[in-house]
């Protein structure tokens, strides 16, 4: 039961992360793509979009080699580490964050924007009324990305090495454990994982679906 | 005093090749309400635009308040004593009460008086039940309301509206811009609106400018522009729909005699323009149409016999086509003299036309 927790926490502080961070820079990222005018910006959006559909094990691959001993960075000795499977999720998560940030902004009145700017608002002021105003994509765009790391088992094998009590997730212990004949263990991990997708998508959906009343 | 004053401006359109808005010199003073008036592609949303620094022309000097408006900051504190209502509803997905308040809270006004003012301004626009409703789920009146509280309620020392009143049913308008009127006054801003050709709104300006392809071609007060439009366009475009090209022949008891055919002569009691050539500016409305022996009961000194080609009605008016000798006119009447006098197609009538109903512009 110890082990099953341990999973879970690992699943949780691994994604969980890796959420914020592509959130942190996806959403501002997916804001100024989706509101500026700039040359090969079509291009941009093209390569996101294509990003959305990124096979997790081609990015469990790319950070291999990056951190592998003989890779770039493998000075850093980050590989088979929670780290790595991080810098792995917030890749496979990126794209989807801000493509479909992108998406809110670009489906926003072009004259509700310019309306912002005419009331004055400084430029913190705009973006920040500028995201409330795409709050719903925003947040579908973190369901999506949080959907898409958190049952994702290629690049956090790859290049977490599913280290029990380590690096182990609950898709890589599912993995494991279906491999060991540990049927049950599989099934309640399988369980857990569901679980949890639902709750976070829940309480996402109810913020979604809440009035908001300041900016 | 000159609160804002526009020069040398000029801005191209990059999908229409060959049109530019070609602005010399724009001034407005405090508290005087301007109103754009002009057909379709004339570039009025565009120069409201430019000058409520929305969009950025491609020549131009833009003095607020006496000094020129360079900086990002100036800019800023342009937008900040000024406020833009847009042609389309365009509301934030909030609350109408926050929709309002939104352009206070930029200001980093105080909570307090922010509900206060807010609260004032939802009355007087008699949106207050609306206050906690969602802002998206309002109808197309009200959508305009609170685009207007959200403007008035900053105080603007100048308010730039983009046909303010455009797609609403007539009631609606005119009660909009009834509760409207007492606080754009109460208020003393300035003003200025564009406006396709609402009768209803013209009460709102205290002068009008007629942009024709970019161009101002005509500034003045009501009387001077619907009473003396300044060309051809301009009074094309304020509905003057016999614009006839005459000659002066002559002079008959201190009037010109202008021919407008080989048998069609007026008599015009007005100021001589400076070439013989011209053109003959008769308003719709100030044709009278009889059936029966005209000079019996009118003072007209022109009379001319005619046929009714077409009877068009429209809402106020019924709008007759009339062929007199070769001369075509337009004159508008009742429903109830249509119906009164058997106006039909093909009828004979008698059309008269007062020498002073008469304008002319040179022919160039």
């Amino acid at each position: 039961m110890n082990e099953i927790f341990d999973i879970v926490r690992t699943s949780l502080e691994v994604s969980g992360l890796s959420l914020i961070i592509a959130g942190v820079i996806g959403i501002p990222l997916g804001v100024i793509v989706g509101l500026s005018r700039f040359r090969g910006r079509k291009w941009l959006i093209a390569l996101v979009n294509t990003g959305m559909g990124l096979p997790p094990v081609l990015v469990g691959l790319v950070v291999v080699m990056m951190m592998g001993r003989s890779g770039p960075l493998g000075f850093l000795g980050l590989l088979y580490s929670r780290t790595a499977m991080v810098i792995a999720q917030t890749i496979i998560a990126l794209p989807l964050v801000t493509a479909f940030t992108i998406a809110g902004i670009q489906k926003i009145d072009p004259e509700l924007i310019r309306q912002t700017v005419s009331l004055g608002a400084t430029r913190l002021q705009f973006f920040r009324i500028i995201i409330q105003e795409a709050r719903l994509t925003i947040l579908v765009a973190l369901m999506a990305g949080f959907g898409s790391i958190i049952s994702e088992v290629g690049a956090v094998m790859m290049v977490g090495g599913n280290i029990r009590g380590e690096t182990t997730v609950l898709t890589t212990g599912i993995l494991q454990s279906t491999r060991m004949g540990m049927f049950n263990q599989a099934l309640i991990l399988g369980g857990v994982l569901l679980a949890i997708s639902f709750i976070v998508n829940l309480a996402l959906t109810l913020i979604q679906q809440k009035r908001t009343d300041h900016y | 005093m000159t609160l804002l004053t526009i020069k040398d401006l000029q801005f191209s359109y990059s999908e229409r090749g060959d049109f530019t808005l070609s602005v010399p010199r724009f001034e407005l003073n405090q508290g005087e309400r301007v109103a754009l008036i002009g057909p379709n592609g004339a570039g009025k949303t565009t120069l409201l635009q430019i000058i409520s620094l929305l969009q950025r022309p491609d020549k131009g000097n833009i003095l607020y308040d006496g000094g020129e408006i360079k900086s990002r900051a100036d800019i800023l504190n342009y937008h900040r004593s000024t406020a833009f209502v847009p042609q389309r509803p365009s509301l934030y997905n909030r609350s109408v009460q926050d929709n309002v308040a939104i352009g206070l809270k930029i200001r980093n006004i105080s909570p307090d008086e922010i509900s206060e003012r807010v609260d004032g301004m939802l009355k007087a626009l008699k949106i207050g039940h609306l206050a906690n409703r969602n802002a998206l789920s309002i109808s197309g009146g009200e959508a305009r309301r609170v685009m207007l509280a959200r403007a008035l309620v900053l105080n603007p020392k100048i308010l730039f509206l983009d046909e303010p009143f455009a797609d609403l049913d007539e009631p609606v308008r005119r009660s909009i811009i009834e509760d409207t009127l007492p606080i754009l006054s109460g208020s003393g801003c300035a003003t200025v609106f564009v406006t396709h050709n609402q009768d209803e709104t013209y009460q709102l300006a205290s002068r009008f400018m007629v942009l024709i392809k970019g161009r101002i071609i005509q500034s003045g007060t009501a009387y001077e522009i619907f009473g003396n439009p300044a060309s051809k366009e301009v009074a094309e475009f304020i509905g003057i729909r016999n614009i006839i090209p005459a000659e002066i022949t002559g002079n008959d008891n201190d009037m010109l005699r202008l021919s407008l055919s080989d048998s069609i002569h007026f008599l015009y009691s007005g100021a001589k323009p400076d070439t013989n050539k011209v053109l003959c500016l008769i308003p719709p409305e100030s044709i009278t149409i009889a059936t029966d022996p005209p000079q019996l009961h009118s003072s007209a000194r022109n009379t001319l016999q005619g046929t009714i080609k077409k009877v068009i009605p429209s809402r106020y008016m019924v709008w007759l086509e009339i062929d007199c000798n070769g001369v075509h006119l337009t004159a508008s009447v009742t429903h109830q003299s249509v119906r009164e006098l058997g106006l039909s197609a093909g009828k004979p009538i008698s059309v008269l036309i007062k020498a002073t109903a008469i304008q002319l512009l040179p022919l160039t």
